[in-house]
């Protein structure tokens, strides 16, 4: 195992798969040792902070020590209602024209297949989940959307994100859910975790309007 | 009670910032000078965990409604309390009824306020900083009534030769990374009008080539990312947590407070030292201020 120090406090080290890299950052949280600050993971790759006032041989050897582990939910496949009526998708019928498919198919080929949670990152709960059925790749816009409302599903390259708050974007927007990707209270807690199996479930507006989280 | 009359968006509450939640894709927020910060905070004998009033661009008004004590540190903003002038990096006696005012900086951005006030009704996940992106913390509101802590203070002045200049060519501190461009030390750069929490925009006399890496990583505090354009961009404590474009080192800590009160057209040179020689430093700031993230 090679540490990399990024920073004065901060390493990284590189694994073979996302999958890899968040079961041995999800060992890493769970032994919390005294010198761990923050970890995260991503893409494959584990960022790791820890205290500047611990000894620096301790925490490289504590690392090799650390036990890969499974994430316990990451078996169970997490549904996520999506309403692709158009007053959601706003990119639908540019993206259709720019793949060539009907608006039904861009639907149809986003919610076919269950999606990983590649990595979490960027907002709170936010979860980049890929790879996306081919026929869908596009590059971001050339234009950046100075603002997508919370909750709205889309896509770019090979990954599908949902965005938790109102925020500029250069994503396309296939549609929207009514869910919260973080919940606060008691303690912090995320609908999605690295390493876990994503299925968008199509719903009519109506369903969208009507949708309560209990 | 301390209630602020007049305030601005880009002022906030930050203390050291929030750690355990990058997972969650959770920011860190923090003071953006972060030594200026922990100064404030020395100069009332409290510890770096005590919120303070970062106040960026200056502008700000407060009335004490009890007597006690305050301190300033980082831009000397041309502080008055009611008419009588005020230094900064001090702490300074206050009566209730007097009115702090703070104006545009003379030299550096960011001023830091430490006040004998109670914070621990806004804290949200272990940390009073306040950040905008992802919905956390109590913002800086005109209005706003701090009621005053208990906490003992011990007032103290900086001496005077740990006090920063914030004028002259910066020289930033810089760990390479493997992407580390050579041609990044042969050149200047100078600091432009896209500076904020989040990052310090730098342009270069010649652009820079790197080479883009396939995936998105989780990016480190004072990560420095060159976006196709060829101008690198120091990432800073509001940072997004995963980025694409190439990162071909980190600023050292502090380096990073240096360009928060940088203002836009000084000269940046950057200068590369060893993880090693960055973590002896930090290591000394810590020992001295208990904790230094």
């Amino acid at each position: 195992m090679t540490l990399i120090w990024l920073n004065e406090d901060s390493f990284q080290v590189t694994f073979s798969s996302p999958a890899a890299a968040s079961q041995w950052a999800a060992g890493l949280a769970q032994a919390a040792p005294l010198w761990l600050r923050e970890v995260s993971a991503g893409f494959g790759q584990v960022l790791v902070m820890v205290d500047i006032q611990s000894d620096i041989a301790q925490i490289e050897q504590d690392c090799r020590l650390i036990k890969a582990q499974a994430q316990p939910t990451s078996s169970s496949v997490i549904r996520v209602p999506v309403c692709y009526d158009p007053s959601f998708g706003l990119d639908l019928a540019e993206v259709a024209q720019q793949t060539g498919l009907n608006i039904e198919q861009v639907i149809q080929h986003h919610h076919s297949q269950p999606l990983e949670v590649l990595a979490m990152g960027f907002a709170p709960g936010f979860g980049y989940l890929g790879a996306i059925d081919a026929r869908l790749r596009l590059p971001r816009k050339s234009t950046p959307r100075t603002r997508i409302p919370a909750g709205s599903v889309a896509i770019a390259e090979r990954q599908s994100v949902i965005y938790p708050t109102e925020t500029p974007g250069g994503w396309h927007i296939l549609g929207r859910t009514p869910v919260l990707l973080i919940d606060y209270h008691p303690a912090p807690r995320t609908l999605f975790h690295v390493g876990a199996q994503v299925q968008f479930v199509p719903i009519s507006l109506a369903e969208f309007e009507a949708w309560s989280d209990d | 009670m301390i209630e602020i009359l007049q305030t601005s968006p880009l002022h906030s509450i930050q203390d050291q910032g929030r750690f355990g939640f990058a997972g969650i894709g959770i920011g860190n927020a923090g003071a953006w000078d972060m030594r200026a910060h922990q100064w404030v905070q020395w100069c009332l004998g409290h510890t770096g965990h005590q919120p303070s009033i970062e106040l960026i661009g200056g502008g700000f008004r407060a009335r004490f409604l009890a007597d006690g004590w305050f301190s300033l540190t980082g831009a000397d903003c041309h502080g008055r309390l009611d008419d009588q002038p005020l230094l900064p990096w001090r702490a300074h006696a206050v009566n209730a009824g007097q009115t702090l005012t703070l104006g545009t900086p003379r030299t550096g951005r960011v001023a830091y306020l430490g006040l004998q006030a109670d914070f621990s009704a806004l804290r949200w996940l272990d940390s009073a900083s306040y950040s905008r992106r992802d919905g956390l913390g109590q913002p800086l509101t005109r209005g706003l009534c701090l009621p005053v802590s208990t906490h003992a203070v011990t007032p103290r002045d900086v001496p005077r030769q740990f006090i920063p200049s914030y004028q002259g060519d910066l020289e930033l501190s810089v760990i390479p990374h493997a992407r580390w461009p050579e041609a990044a030390q042969q050149q200047s750069y100078q600091v432009t009008t896209l500076s904020d929490r989040m990052g310090t925009r730098l342009s270069g006399e010649q652009p820079l080539s790197v080479q883009s890496p396939e995936f998105s990583a989780p990016i480190p505090l004072g990560a420095i990312q060159v976006p196709p354009e060829g101008h690198p961009i120091v990432l800073n404590r509001d940072r997004q947590s995963m980025g694409g474009y190439p990162v071909i080192g980190c600023a050292t800590r502090l380096s990073l407070g240096d360009l928060a009160q940088s203002a836009p057209g000084r000269t940046v040179y950057l200068q590369t030292v060893s993880p090693a020689q960055a973590r002896a430093k930090l290591g000394e700031l810590a020992d001295f201020f208990g904790e230094f993230p």
